[in-house]
This record gives structure tokens, C-alpha cells and sequence, in this order.
């Protein structure tokens, strides 16, 4: 079925879409996220990742922030710029860094740091997009009298409970966008950016293809515009 | 009366339509409001039916009729379409009933996925939940008759009514009681009351009451500000922050 055969029933309406437009000034829209506010940063080991956010971010905003991150690799892109520049206080993340002198500056600066596995990390971002408690998983520990306030008995077995991630605000990068926030994802775009962008309460995307609403096909959107509160247009640098 | 409610709804506003409902509803909302309008089954930006379809057409609506796309619009999957509700990313959401309650219980059309899918639809777990608005059949002319004291079907457990729309009425529930907001043209109090033994209270407004004459009662006197918010949108409380209760009992 082509774009075309599912569209002839629309009517399309250039005046009054403005409504839905989302597009939005790169400097307002990261002055104006709170400090101490949960942050979710998309892509991995910095490909992928809103660098354009992350720079506007260290230049509008003083922090700071809790950020969960699926990895931290280096203190010239991604997660760990933001480290560097001093704007991060605690820290989720599956990955700490290679880069020798940003785990100094993560030891150093005593950042609370969780590290949970990359699964793990996607499997409560999801469960935190859809306002569940948690999940439960299997306990290891083979001693199941000593149950803690997040301890579980299934059937006989133990479980403890991994808790949501609901994020204040994601950041976001996507491959093409439309000024209603739908999303196509190129890429490591795809890692973590798609389920990041379903589990925040306010999502702020940069793309550098920001098209007019009603110009991306509707069979290729990998995130509805619905999700989107915010989207920027970027320079293709960082890619 | 889907068309009166159809004109209701804020430009943007993301409004989730049950499975019967889009031709009662979607094909009334005036374009230039550009109201988001989600099918059931995952179609966001659903507008009103194709004029011309294509064989090969495979965007339907739940009860397979075919559904026009905005050109802005998309398709999500259903996992993708359970985080939207659980976010409290849907302003309105609309159930088809089969039978209401004064107290807006509601007994959906779809009983035999009802209060699963239906809580599920609700997004009973997100911190804002949507506001719920029930229609009755309004093909039906006596689509009254599904306004209940009291269900004899069994109702959802967690989702109650804000807004009810029968074939020739609007109702706000509210204090446990039918407030009745607007009538259809050409229709008569000794009517309405004669397909249902639900009582109403009336809140037309005078010019456009039943017979004609003002009401002797201050009670039966519309204040439409009673049922608006600041946006001028019908609420079912005078208080916003009172709309949308979803009570556990």
C-alpha cells in the first residue's frame, strides 16, 4: 500500500496546522529544564547521541542533573561531556568509560554512580513508559529468609523488583523529523533514542532533517509525533 | 450529538476513539482544528473515511472500515500505543457503552474484552488520567434508555464517565446525577424522560429550554461556567481539579 492510497481520505490543511507545529528555539528549550530533574540521554558510546542538546545543555543550563545514560565513553561526546562540564550529580548507565581520565573525574567528584546491565537499563526505561512499579527478576541469592522490602515470592521462588526509570526530560536524537515530532531514526539513532522518547515526560529531539508537518511518509515514522513536546533543527555535524 | 461534542474538542487535542466510534465522531471534527485523533488499534492522525479506496487499502479501523490517514499521521504498535496512555499523553479519551450509570460507571459495548482492555485504554496508570467521555449508539433514537440508576450489566471496575452523548442528548456527570447540557434540535423534556427512568437535572441553558420558558427553579438554570474550564472546554466538575476522578470502588 503506498503513502498515497491511505492518505486520499485526508485533508490537508496548511493554515491551521501551526497548532501542532513543535518546533522550537534550541536556547529556551534547555534553559527551561529544572535543575535536580531526571535527564535521559539517547544513543550509545556517542553515536546517536543529541550532541547539538548536549552542547546547548553545558551552554543554557548550570545543572545539575541525575542522567542515565547508556554508556559513558568519553569526555568529548555523549554522556561524558556532560560530566566533564560538571552538570552531572548521580548517574545510571550500563557502561563506564575507557577514558582514563573521566572515571578520575567520576572518582574524584564522588558522582553516585549505578551501574546496571544494558538489558536491565532498556527493560526499566520501557517498564517506566508504562507506569508500571517495576519488574520482577529472579534472585540469585540462594538465602530467601533474609526478604527485603523489595523481595518477592512467585511460585515459590524469589524475586526482587528493578525498578522504573521515568525520565523528567529526554534528550533525543533522530535522523528525520517532521515539525509534529514524528521521528525516523537512522542507525545507532536506533539505540536507546526510540524507547527513551516513550519514557519522559517532556521529550526534546534535534534533528538535522526537520521537515514540514505532513512531509515525512507516514509508513516510514518510527516515533509518533504524539511523544514529542519539543524538536530542533541541527547542523549535521557530530554525525 | 457527535457532531455537537466533535466541536468541543481543543485544537492539538490527542483524543483516543474507541473501537466504534470514529464515524460518529471524526467525521465532524472540523479540519482546521487538527485534533489528534488515535484509533484503538494504533493509528494516530485517523481522519475521516478515504472518498476513494483502494483495493490494496489495509488501514481500518477495528471494525474494518477503512480510516483516512493525515498526512501528518502514523501508525504505532501496540506496545508503543500502551506507553502513549500510560504517559498521560491522551487529553480525551472515548468509549462506546452500552449502558451508564448516574454515578457514570459504564458498561462497554465491547464486553467481551471490556474491563481489561478498557483500563488498559484508560491509562488508569498514569499520573494524568484522561477524560472520559461515553457515547451511546446515536444511531439509535432511543439511545436514552442506556441511561441507568444503576447498571443491570456489569460496569468497569476503575473508569467512570465525565461526559456522557445518547442520539439526542449531552450530559455531564456530576454529584452522582445526569446534568443535561444540551438537547438535539426538535426534541421535547416529556420525550427524553419517557425512553429512560434515570432522572436529569436540567442545566439548558434558558434560552434553549425544552418549552420554551424560563425555569422556576435556580437549581434548573444553565451555568455554563460550571462546566467549563478556562479554555472554555465542558468539564464534568466545576472544579478542574476534581474532573477525572477514577474511584477504586
Amino acid at each position: 500500500m503506498s503513502g498515497q492510497d491511505i492518505q486520499q481520505g485526508s485533508a490537508r490543511n496548511a493554515d491551521n496546522r501551526e497548532v501542532l507545529d513543535k518546533s522550537a528555539d534550541l536556547g529556551n528549550v534547555l534553559a527551561n529544564i529544572p535543575q535536580n530533574s531526571l535527564l535521559s540521554l539517547g544513543g550509545i558510546r556517542g553515536f546517536g547521541s543529541p550532541e547539538h542538546l548536549i552542547e546547548g545543555l553545558i551552554r543554557h543550563n548550570p545543572g545539575p542533573f541525575t542522567l542515565v545514560a547508556a554508556d559513558v565513553s568519553s569526555s568529548n561526546f555523549g554522556a561524558g561531556k556532560l560530566i566533564a562540564a560538571g552538570l552531572v550529580e548521580k548517574l545510571i548507565t550500563s557502561r563506564l568509560s575507557d577514558d582514563e581520565q573521566l572515571r578520575c573525574l567520576i572518582e574524584e567528584r564522588d558522582l553516585q554512580t549505578e551501574i546496571i546491565s544494558q538489558g536491565m537499563l532498556a527493560e526499566r526505561i520501557r517498564v517506566g513508559a508504562i507506569g508500571s512499579a517495576g519488574i520482577l527478576m529472579p534472585e540469585h541469592s540462594t538465602n530467601t529468609d533474609n526478604q527485603s522490602d523489595n523481595m518477592f515470592m512467585v511460585d515459590g521462588k524469589a524475586y526482587h523488583i528493578e525498578m522504573p526509570i521515568l525520565a523528567d526530560t529526554a534528550l533525543i536524537r533522530a535522523f528525520r523529523g517532521d515539525k509534529f515530532g514524528n521521528l525516523i531514526f537512522r542507525k545507532s539513532e536506533s539505540d536507546f533514542n526510540p524507547i527513551m522518547a516513550t519514557a519522559a515526560q517532556n521529550v526534546i529531539v534535534e534533528t538535522s532533517e526537520l521537515f514540514e508537518i505532513g512531509d515525512l511518509n507516514s509508513e516510514q515514522i518510527h516515533t509518533s509525533g504524539v511523544f514529542v513536546d519539543s524538536i530542533i533543527e541541527t547542523s549535521r555535524n557530530y554525525q | 450529538m457527535a457532531s455537537r461534542i466533535a466541536n468541543e474538542f481543543s485544537p492539538g487535542e490527542v483524543v483516543l476513539v474507541d473501537e466504534d466510534s470514529p464515524f460518529t465522531i471524526w467525521e465532524y471534527i472540523p479540519v482546521e482544528n487538527a485534533v489528534v485523533l488515535i484509533c484503538a488499534n494504533g493509528i494516530v492522525g485517523a481522519g475521516p473515511r478515504p472518498r476513494v479506496l483502494s483495493d490494496s487499502h489495509s488501514t481500518p479501523d477495528n471494525t474494518r472500515q477503512p480510516v483516512g490517514l493525515q498526512d501528518w499521521g502514523s501508525i504505532v504498535d501496540p506496545s508503543s500505543l500502551f506507553s502513549l496512555l500510560q504517559s498521560g499523553r491522551i487529553d480525551t479519551f472515548i468509549i462506546d457503552a452500552i449502558q451508564i450509570d448516574h454515578a457514570g460507571a459504564i458498561v462497554p459495548k465491547h464486553t467481551n474484552t471490556a474491563d481489561y482492555k478498557h483500563q488498559n485504554l484508560a491509562g488508569t496508570g498514569s499520573q494524568k488520567h484522561p477524560q472520559i467521555i461515553a457515547i451511546i449508539d446515536p444511531e439509535d433514537d432511543r439511545s436514552e434508555r442506556a441511561l441507568q440508576s444503576s447498571c443491570e450489566l456489569l460496569p468497569l471496575n476503575n473508569i467512570v464517565a465525565d461526559i456522557v452523548i445518547t442520539k439526542h442528548g449531552l450530559f455531564a456527570i456530576q454529584n452522582n446525577s445526569f446534568q443535561l447540557l444540551d438537547l438535539a434540535p426538535d426534541v421535547d423534556w416529556e420525550y427524553l424522560t419517557s425512553l429512560t427512568d434515570a432522572s436529569f437535572t436540567n442545566r439548558l441553558p434558558n434560552s434553549h429550554n425544552i418549552d420554551g420558558t424560563s425555569s422556576d427553579h435556580p437549581e434548573e438554570t444553565f451555568n455554563s461556567d460550571l462546566f467549563k474550564d478556562e479554555h472554555g472546554k465542558i468539564v464534568a466538575t466545576s472544579s478542574p481539579s476534581d474532573t477525572n476522578i477514577i474511584t477504586e470502588d
